[in-house]
């Protein structure tokens, strides 16, 4: 789920911090600037990691402002294609359901992906709930419960201000279909499979069941056709 | 103006001169029990300087900590403690030394027993440690084209071995090599840090893939 991430840039180090041991000034001023945020197309950093190289400071005219080149690496968020990761579901809408891992909330698992075309939704006092009939048995998603889910899809909004002229009526607040704002990093994720969704349905007595309904036919070719697709 | 609010993207200093370059979009690999470790290196690090700080009646001299990043820490730091990873509970997870022994261990006995897995389902199996084989299905990309049952269960048996299983659990039937016992934290990790000592990489052993060789985080 996390890699390494090599990046150069020019650290500026104030005045006001001169007083800071210099690798203090770098790490924080990195870490002000990376941690949990989102670089476009490459992730979610977490932090500074380890320094590589710092040239000598360069003052500039007038702030007294000292620039550092530097290269270093980050630790940052980002699950390949196919990854299985772990999350708990947050809530459910009528296109599919919210995934969230703590630190990271943008995870969709669209209606499309999940068990079987019998898919069917439930209102239960007013929220919704995704339930899998399988056969004679119904296999629930239930908010808060643990899951394992695949990653089938990365999908990058560059929101920085020079990077897109935006409408003038664009809203930030609206939302897309699957029902969350514009999100600089989502992530598309599938519960299809044979031991993905909530960690419940593979133990015990209805594991078997599941297991049966998971690898019925109708199941495996909907699987097959939206991979392709993704 | 709304376009700015969003706290998420990466915001330079002064917008219109951001000109940072990523030399390297990731080619390394790093395990889930790499971060949690290196999470709690940092925090510790921090709190240790901090408290240092204190007694040389630094504090407020040298500013705090930027907020962004402890908030990251934490988050992360949460989710590592979940119970549903392989070390919660799990005596055979002591310290980083370790961690890498028993990386390689998992990739020697698959090796050993002919049982050909990629280098992304090896890093699967060390992150999500499955029991069970719908688990390992979902790792295993057409698993039961490239392994019968039998290897299959092979597989799962390397991994308890390895990895533990269920100990947490009250099981009895694992068992505790003396060498995997013998192991105590290293009290040069934590120092380590100071240094930006870079955190050991998942060995390559053989064979091309995603994850790159140890040596290479020597560089620096």
């Amino acid at each position: 789920m996390y890699t390494l991430v090599t990046v150069a840039d020019v650290v500026e180090i104030h005045p006001r911090d001169f007083h800071k041991p210099s690798k203090r000034a770098i790490e924080d001023w990195i870490n002000t600037k990376y941690a949990d945020k989102v670089i476009h197309k490459v992730g979610l950093c977490v932090g500074f990691h380890s320094l590589i190289s710092a040239s000598e400071g360069l003052i500039g005219h007038g702030t007294g402002i000292v620039n550092v080149n530097v290269d270093f690496r980050l630790i940052v968020f980002r699950p390949f294609k196919g990854e299985i990761i772990r999350g708990t579901i947050s809530s459910s809408n009528e296109s599919g359901i919210h995934m969230s891992m703590g630190f990271f909330e943008d995870i969709v698992a669209p209606a499309a992906l999940l068990f079987g075309p019998s898919q069917t939704e439930l209102e239960e006092g007013g929220s919704r709930t995704w339930v899998w009939k399988a056969d004679e048995n119904d296999f629930y998603f239930d908010r808060t419960e643990k899951c394992l889910m695949r990653v089938e899809q990365e999908t990058w909004t560059d929101l920085s201000p020079q990077m897109k002229k935006l409408d003038e009526d664009f809203d930030m607040e609206a939302r897309d279909a699957a029902g969350l704002r514009s999100c600089p990093y989502r992530l598309t994720v599938s519960m299809a499979l044979t031991g993905l969704g909530p960690d419940l349905w593979w133990l015990g007595e209805q594991a078997e069941a599941a297991e049966e309904a998971a690898k019925a036919p109708e199941n495996v070719e909907e699987t097959n056709e939206v991979e392709m697709a993704a | 103006m709304s376009r700015i609010s969003n706290p998420r993207y990466v915001q330079g200093l002064n917008e219109a001169n951001d000109h940072f370059i990523i030399t390297d979009p990731g080619s390394v690999m790093l395990s889930n029990h790499d971060v949690m470790n290196w999470v709690q290196e940092q925090k510790a690090h921090a709190r240790q300087v901090d408290e240092q700080e204190e007694r040389e009646g630094l504090t407020g001299v040298v500013s705090g900590r930027p907020a962004n990043w402890l908030h990251a820490l934490d988050k992360v730091e949460e989710y590592m403690n979940r119970d549903f990873h392989p070390w919660h509970n799990n005596p055979k997870y002591t310290g980083r030394k370790d961690r890498n022994k028993m990386y390689r261990d998992l990739m020697v006995a698959l090796d050993d027993a002919d049982l050909e897995l990629v280098k992304t389902e090896l890093l699967m199996l060390f992150n999500t440690r499955p029991l069970t084989l719908p688990v390992l299905g979902t790792i295993v990309e057409e698993m039961d084209s490239r392994f019968d049952e039998e290897e299959q269960l092979q597989i799962l048996e390397i991994v308890k071995n390895v990895l533990g299983g269920g100990e947490e659990d009250g099981d009895t039937d694992a068992v505790a090599d003396g060498e995997d016992t013998a192991a105590v934290a290293d009290g040069e990790d934590t120092a380590a840090v100071a240094d930006g000592e870079d955190m050991d990489a998942v060995a390559d052993g053989e064979g091309a893939g995603p994850v790159a060789k140890e040596e290479t985080m020597h560089e620096a």
